[in-house]
């Protein structure tokens, strides 16, 4: 493979941005009420066992990706077809983002503008990124980095200082006890968006390294800091708003730091996390969109990937525009259609499958193994 | 043509002489050139050769064809005498007159050679080595070189050296008696320090390449020189540190330089353009400097300087980004009020960048997002102008802009007239006509004054280009469309390269230890390394050093 490799750090922040990108916006566990922080954080464990599952897949085959061993594993044709379902699983996801983030716009900032303008200026955006290549995506992410860390951490000493935050809010801990709270954690809270991570079979191969088990502690850290932050942010958005309010908002995140009024200057801030998930949803965006590519190219044998970045841009405005015909119906479909019928067969049961059949032909495929890497 | 052949050529040197040959030869001899010194003529070939490019052992024919190839020019003096050895010989001096420091020639060339008398010599030297025994024992100059070809000839009369040709001698000397007048080194104009050297590369090379050469006595300091131009045949120089730089990077410098053709060459920056990794950009990607002590700081991190004959303002490749941020002062004052300015001057970068793009989202999409008092303000403010934000903005940016051409342009006397037309009757009165908001005017003037404290021009450029298409997309989409526009400006950066390094290094990728000095500096005692990406092979530049400190008992016994 001789296409660019992305070395640990800017694995690391890839992973960061890309969790972060568009779970710090919505709220996350809320039917835990105001235990969602925990519900996030019992996701966050279920999404590292799922990590490892991937991870175990991608150590059996280093130098490809899903849809590559995918058709080593069950076969040419059956193979095709699978990958070609995780390619169309990466373009609805790519949607999605981009319609949530839309829709946030929208009711934000441009109540007259139609969606398609706002999402196609999004993904042309993307398409240029990524026709500057894979390389020029991740050193961006590197860049934003930084600003969206140096960002949060203002916002998070600003909220402090505001003296907003009400912890009593978040008590009585586990106070209808511990299993409302699994109950929300299970099965919604760990695909998104840790159970993602999917995505990340598709990039682990362009790793540059060495050392696989440090690649994999690397990616569990990638996991847990974004965890922790989500945590503490929706902890921070219910300290703030409370327990109800905190769960009732489309947005929690933007009404928390919308209270933030600091002398009467400092106010108004939600702009400023307008910004960063403009950020965050960019690269979520980026990363599903460049996934389905790479998925397409396996599944199609499309040589040039830059050949189908544009259509494939094009293909993700339509459908984030048909995929529900209103906001509400949209989130509905995400909260209780999509987790269950969606995520779980490709985040969990699929590669689940995969593992098993590499499981059972194990001996065969080490004769297949020896040979093409000789 | 052979011997030509030996010598070792640049490219555009042969370019030059095969010109003439054809010319004369009236055929084309260009192709055995190029096929390089693999192939050696036939004989039928080589006889004409030495007919085109050779000289000849006849004086006069010499001279004549050199007369004719410049066109007689008044300037071209033409001095025949004789000097005695064996028996009289005849001998020329040819130089151009304005380009030789003519107290040079009569004191060390005329004046020994015409004193010279057989008698000195121990035996009589015969004609044909006339000119090997006058270079050994006449010629009180160090640099004395012989010709062979007449585009050599020709070559070094162009380039103000002196030549001496001998009846009877199938070489001639040159000699280098280059005069003329220079204009001092002075004060930098353009990069001004308040600590720090005071002097600025002239536009003589020569005087360059001295100001470099004093300051770094090591041996592996590295001076190669080329030319340039098939007309004007400019010298320039890649000045480097050979145990230092990565050899890659001065091949691939070299490369760019040899691969360049044109008519001429005045300027760095159109050989910037020339050897820039990418033409689709507003961002520079070659740094120019007229401060000596700027190239040897960058030489030292394993850069190389490139210096053109007849511009003060020598170029440094690789070059990233942040340098532009940076000043060379900032290694000379103490590192906190260096570490202060550096992020003063990028969010200096940042509002000359977005200001007005801000400015017009906030009026036009976020009011929401303006303390309520400065709303009322501004909204009053705003009643009586008839525009939207856009066009104000667009119409006083463009203003400014017009402005600041004319003041750059005009002669200095009526530039005061200029800035008075411009802050008076524009800006007052603008404002007063209700065509402006005054909010406006200071946002403006805000955007204009960043601009100017950029310490770099180039990149001050691109941000003032930047600003346009920024407002265009603000008045849009708000914030959204500054978001995604600054993000296609960074992927932008980022996909930029300076001679194969990254043009945001060392942002992206991150490179820890060379984030001790970018925005940031940390004590010179403490940057430990050279810049990672361009010293590999020598990357240690400080030492670890710790002073002990003194107690007062101790030091005022």
């Amino acid at each position: 493979m001789k296409t660019y490799k992305i070395d640990l750090q800017q694995y690391f922040i890839l992973i960061v941005l890309f969790e972060l990108g568009s779970a710090i916006l919505v709220g996350l566990g809320m039917d835990a009420g105001r235990d969602a922080w925990i519900a996030i954080l019992f996701g966050m464990f279920a999404g590292m066992i799922l990590f490892t599952g991937y991870f175990f897949l991608y150590k059996q085959f280093p130098e490809m990706s899903l849809t590559q061993y995918v058709q080593v594993l069950c076969g040419k044709f059956l193979g095709k077809v699978f990958g070609f379902c995780y390619m169309l699983y990466f373009l609805y996801l790519a949607s999605r983002v981009l319609r949530d983030f839309g829709s946030l716009l929208l009711s934000a900032v441009f109540v007259q503008t139609p969606i398609i303008v706002v999402n196609t200026l999004m993904i042309a955006t993307i398409v240029y990124v990524l026709k500057l290549g894979f390389e020029v995506l991740v050193r961006t992410g590197e860049i934003f980095f930084m600003l969206v860390a140096l960002l949060g951490i203002t916002l998070t000493v600003l909220v402090l200082s505001a003296d907003l935050m009400e912890y009593n809010y978040l008590l009585p801990i586990f106070g209808e006890g511990v299993i409302p709270v699994i109950k929300a954690a299970f099965p919604v809270t760990p695909t998104f968006p840790f159970g993602e991570m999917v995505v990340f079979t598709m990039l682990l191969p362009y790793l540059k390294v060495k050392n696989k088990n440090k690649a994999f502690k690397i990616g569990l850290l990638g996991m847990g800091v974004s965890g922790v932050v989500l945590s503490t942010t929706i902890a921070m958005d219910i300290a703030v708003l409370g327990g109800h309010v905190a769960t009732h908002v489309y947005f929690p995140l933007l009404a928390a730091v919308a209270k933030i009024n600091l002398g009467e200057f400092i106010q108004r801030l939600d702009a400023l996390v307008v910004f960063t998930l403009i950020i965050g949803g960019f690269f979520k965006v980026a990363v599903f969109l460049y996934v389905s590519i790479k998925a397409a190219q396996d599944v199609f044998g499309v040589k040039e990937e830059t050949s189908i970045i544009g259509p494939m841009g094009v293909v993700v405005i339509l459908s984030s525009i048909a995929i529900a015909s209103n906001y509400v119906e949209h989130i509905n479909e995400g909260l209780n259609v999509v987790p269950h019928f969606i995520h779980i067969p490709f985040q969990v049961v699929l590669p689940a499958i995969f593992i098993v059949v590499f499981l059972i032909r194990k001996k065969q495929l080490k004769h297949f193994a020896s040979s093409s890497s000789s | 043509m052979r011997n030509r052949r030996k010598r070792p050529v640049i490219k555009t040197h042969k370019k030059l002489s095969d010109m003439i040959a054809d010319k004369k030869a009236g055929e084309s001899s260009s192709l055995q050139t190029k096929s390089g010194s693999s192939v050696v003529g036939e004989s039928n070939d080589e006889q004409q050769q030495v007919k085109v490019g050779e000289l000849s052992p006849s004086l006069h024919i010499n001279v004549d064809r050199i007369k004719k190839r410049l066109g007689n020019p008044t300037d071209l003096i033409i001095r025949e005498f004789e000097f005695e050895l064996e028996q009289k010989v005849t001998a020329t001096l040819i130089f151009l007159e304005e380009m030789n420091d003519t107290q040079l020639l009569s004191e060390f060339i005329l004046d020994p050679l015409m004193k010279l008398t057989s008698d000195k010599q121990s035996s009589p030297v015969p004609v044909e080595h006339a000119l090997h025994y006058i270079k050994q024992n006449a010629l009180a100059l160090g640099r004395v070189l012989d010709v062979e070809t007449e585009e050599e000839m020709l070559e070094a009369l162009l380039a103000g050296l002196s030549v001496l040709l001998v009846e009877g001698n199938t070489k001639g000397l040159k000699m280098g008696t280059n005069g003329g007048k220079m204009r001092n080194i002075e004060e930098p104009t353009s990069e001004v320090v308040i600590r720090g050297p005071k002097e600025a590369f002239t536009e003589s090379m020569k005087t360059n390449i001295s100001l470099i050469r004093r300051k770094v006595r090591s041996p592996d300091l590295r001076i190669e020189k080329f030319v340039v131009g098939d007309i004007t045949r400019t010298d320039l120089a890649i000045v480097y540190m050979d145990n230092i730089v990565n050899p890659l990077i001065v091949q691939e410098i070299k490369e760019r330089i040899e691969q360049v053709k044109t008519d001429g060459l005045l300027e760095t920056g159109q050989l910037e353009e020339f050897i820039q990794d990418e033409t689709v950009t507003v961002f520079p990607q070659l740094m120019s400097t007229e401060r000596p002590d700027v190239v040897i700081g960058n030489i030292l991190e394993g850069r190389v300087g490139i210096i053109v004959n007849g511009t003060p303002f020598s170029l440094i490749a690789p070059t990233q980004f942040i340098q532009f941020f940076q000043s060379s002062e900032d290694y000379y004052m103490r590192y906190d009020i260096s570490t202060f300015l550096r992020l003063l001057r990028f969010s200096v970068f940042i509002i000359s960048l977005i200001a007005p793009s801000i400015y017009i989202a906030l009026t036009t999409f976020h009011q929401a997002m303006i303390p309520t008092t400065l709303l009322f303000g501004l909204a009053a403010q705003r009643e009586g102008v008839p525009f939207p934000a856009i066009a104000e903005a667009m119409v006083m940016e463009i203003t400014f802009e017009i402005l600041r051409e004319a003041g750059i342009r005009m002669p200095r006397a009526v530039g005061v007239a200029v800035s008075i037309v411009g802050a008076l009757v524009l800006g007052q009165a603008a404002v007063q006509a209700g065509l402006v908001s005054p909010a406006m005017v200071i946002v403006v003037g805000i955007t204009a004054v960043a601009s100017f404290a950029i310490p770099s021009f180039a990149v001050a450029t691109s941000a003032r280009l930047l600003r346009f298409p920024l407002m265009i997309i603000s008045s849009v989409f708000g914030f959204y469309g500054i978001t995604l526009a600054l993000i296609v400006i960074v992927a932008h950066l980022t996909s930029l390269r300076s001679f194969g390094i990254p043009y945001l290094s060392p942002f992206a990728p991150i490179q820890t230890q060379d984030l001790k000095d970018s925005l940031f500096r940390f004590p010179v005692s403490h940057l430990f390394k050279r810049p990672e990406n361009l010293a590999k092979k020598n990357p240690t530049r400080t030492l670890p050093y710790q002073v002990k400190k003194k107690r007062e008992e101790e030091t005022t016994r």
